[in-house]
């Protein structure tokens, strides 16, 4: 047993004191390093965040025509729009009814292809613009008509080479006092743009944050967090230019929208200096509204 | 002597070992907090710099719109063109056009930035955005109100006609939007319109005086002139007398490079039967046959033999004289408007008909004219 050496009582002392320096430091780096993992996975939702917001935003304001009202109600905090859901083409031209009032029942066949957006309409929130042509000789007459589908689609052939499968719907559309409810109207190959009424919204949440809301009577009409959290009350900013730039307080006369968001991270962090904090960031983008009447032509209902 | 120290034991190598991937581990994460972010940020880099590359495609379709192409391709479904992929500076972009009516196009373009287009990506994916424009054939804002606008008189003679109630030409099966409502048979600012023999003037009212028509009638439409008309003829000629036919090329197309085929109104089914030139003649012509159809701008007099067709719209600068017939009728299915600079009679005689007609008009401006987007709700973002 002479080869076969122990600790010594001082040895082991010595031992676990180093052990305790040395795991000392790397609990010490390792808690360092966590708290600055965190703090910069923290920045990174952060700057996602905002990012997604200069994504969704302006893919849903740059289609919007607000001279013919696709803004429904804005505000510093909120903004009420026609987002559209679904674009499609009648096949054949559309049969139009006597008009009564403002209305006439018409009968749309819309292709199934192409159609294009991110979900199918829903006559149940859907509401659709249809392309009125007028006379095909000018332009000046050209326009779109508001109206709802009334019942669901009954499938159909569209009366072309190609006996392409179309969904046929009884609709109710509105007519301005320019626009002329006969058939021939509208023409075959006219695009349909379904859409439903949205609201980007600034709303205090449960958890006593800050959140851009979407809501959408498709979404069944409750507000979903869609951006945040947000930098309390004044988290967003809407902001409506008219064409020459200058603020306005009238949709019809909106050119641009111009977003400033402040945003914050979801859990506090520590800071470089002083005590542990929301990290908060900003963005600002500025949308022009594509589909904006152009020309100095007769509106319709002018 | 040396102590042998083999039998020595401590926990360096392990507490090393242990220490070294709790660094690793440490850095790992922060170079893959790093590096998602990155990734992150070039995304949102990427997916603006394919938005531009798609707003580049659709702008570059519209500013170099081929009316003699694109405007004769089939309705959808029947025919779709296809946008071939084309390069910019930041990426590739490429899709299709699809006819709606005789009027709008939709132009479906694809675009993706060039390092997700090359597949350079480490996460094979990349951006890619879609986008749609509904564009519309912007029409010549012609004043077009009888079969036969003139200024100064005309006379008809033999069984000459001036018909202003609305034609659609025989063999003509896709005029789009109706009948149209009776137009005046010859409308002009001042003068006498006499007829003899078996001539007749139709239409409402058969003759239409207007102190309105003037030089610019003829000359102006819209913000379009006659002469930047003219400029975008697909024919040009000298003045001469013409004998215009439709021609085929060896493999059965229509032969579009023939200054004298001015496309097929009388078969509209043929090779020719869309091609709808923009004809400019320097000086007086005339035409002794077959056939024509578009916009035919005349700089002098136009004189007709025969019993020659033309479907569309023919601006004359001077005076129109029709004579004869063959074994039909000579036929302008449109509208004719003579200018008559010189103030002279127009002189209508033999099988001449002149006969008012929407959808010869309509696709021969459709078949010529250039495209803009529509006036209102022409951008998608499409899926």
């Amino acid at each position: 047993m002479l080869t076969r050496r122990g600790f010594t009582l001082v040895e082991l002392l010595i031992a676990l004191v180093l052990l305790g320096i040395v795991s000392a430091g790397i609990y010490r780096v390792l808690v360092n390093n966590q708290r600055i993992y965190q703090a910069q996975t923290q920045r990174i939702d952060l700057q996602q965040n905002i990012r997604a917001a200069v994504t969704i935003l302006p893919a849903e304001l740059r289609e919007l025509d607000a001279s013919d009202g696709d803004i429904l109600a804005m505000g510093p905090t909120s903004i009420t729009v026609r987002g559209t859901r679904r674009i499609g083409f009648v096949c054949g031209t559309p049969a139009i009814g006597p008009l009564a009032g403002n209305t006439a029942a018409a009968t749309l066949s819309i292709r199934r292809t192409p159609q294009y957006g991110a979900r199918d309409i829903d006559i149940n929130t859907d509401s659709v613009l249809v392309y009125y042509e007028g006379n095909q000789g000018n332009t000046n007459d050209d326009g779109w008509l508001r109206g709802r589908l009334n019942a669901a689609a009954v499938p159909v052939v569209c009366a072309d080479g190609a006996n392409s499968p179309a969904d046929q719907y009884a609709a109710s559309l509105w007519f301005t006092v320019n626009q002329f409810a006969v058939t021939g109207m509208i023409p075959n190959g006219a695009p349909v743009r379904a859409f439903e009424p949205i609201t980007y919204s600034l709303y205090q949440a449960g958890d006593g944050r800050w959140y851009l809301g979407y809501q959408s009577r498709h979404g069944g009409g409750v507000r979903q967090p869609l951006i945040g959290p947000l930098n309390g009350p004044n988290g967003v900013l809407f902001e409506y230019l008219n064409a020459n730039g200058v603020a306005t307080l009238v949709p019809a006369q909106v050119a641009q929208v111009r977003i400033t968001l402040w945003a914050q991270t979801a859990q506090q962090v520590r800071q470089r200096e002083g005590p542990r904090g929301f990290v908060t960031d900003s963005i600002v983008t500025t949308v022009s509204l594509r589909n904006n009447r152009r020309w100095n032509t007769v509106a319709p209902g002018s | 002597m040396k102590r042998v120290m083999q039998d020595e034991r401590g926990i360096a190598l392990a507490v090393a070992i242990f220490a070294l991937v709790i660094v690793g581990a440490l850095v790992a994460g922060a170079f893959f907090a790093g590096t998602q972010e990155q990734r992150v940020a070039d995304n949102t880099r990427r997916l603006g710099q394919s938005f531009g590359v798609a707003e580049v495609g659709i702008g570059r379709q519209v500013a170099r719109w081929d009316p003699a192409r694109n405007n004769a391709v089939a309705k959808y479904p029947a025919a779709t063109l296809v946008v071939p992929d084309s390069s910019t500076a930041t990426g590739v972009f490429g899709g299709q056009v699809l006819k709606l009516n005789g009027n709008l196009y939709l132009i479906d373009i694809i675009a993706r930035d060039s390092a997700s287009r090359s597949g350079r990506l480490n996460s094979r994916g990349g951006a890619r955005q879609r986008i749609g424009l509904l564009v519309r054939i912007q029409p010549l804002q012609m004043d077009i109100r009888a079969s036969l606008t003139t200024q100064g008189g005309a006379n008809l003679t033999g069984n000459a006609s001036v018909d202003g109630r609305d034609h659609v030409p025989v063999g003509w099966t896709d005029c789009e939007g109706g009948l149209d409502t009776s137009r005046a048979g010859i409308r002009n600012d001042a003068g006498t319109v006499s007829t003899s023999g078996n001539a007749t003037v139709a239409g409402t009212p058969p003759v239409m005086n207007d102190t309105s028509v003037s030089d610019k009638t003829f000359t102006q439409y819209g913000d379009v002139t006659y002469d930047q008309l003219a400029t975008r003829a697909n024919v040009v000629l000298p003045g001469g007398t013409y004998r215009t036919e439709p021609t085929l090329r060896a493999d059965g197309s229509c032969d579009k490079g023939n200054l004298t085929n001015w496309g097929d109104g009388i078969n509209r089914t043929a090779p020719c039967g869309n091609y709808f030139p923009v004809i400019h003649v320097t000086g007086s012509v005339t035409l002794n046959g077959v056939q024509g159809q578009g916009i035919l701008l005349v700089d002098g007099d136009l004189e007709v033999q025969g019993d020659y067709q033309f479907y569309g719209v023919t601006i004359v600068r001077g005076r129109l004289k029709t004579a004869g017939g063959g074994s039909t009728d000579a036929h302008f299915w449109g509208a004719v408007m003579a200018e008559n600079v010189d103030i002279e009679f127009q002189n209508l005689s033999g099988s001449a008909t002149l006969n008012y007609s929407k959808c010869a008009i309509t696709q021969a401006l459709q078949m010529t004219g250039t495209v803009a987007p529509m006036v209102s709700r022409g951008w998608a973002q499409l899926f």
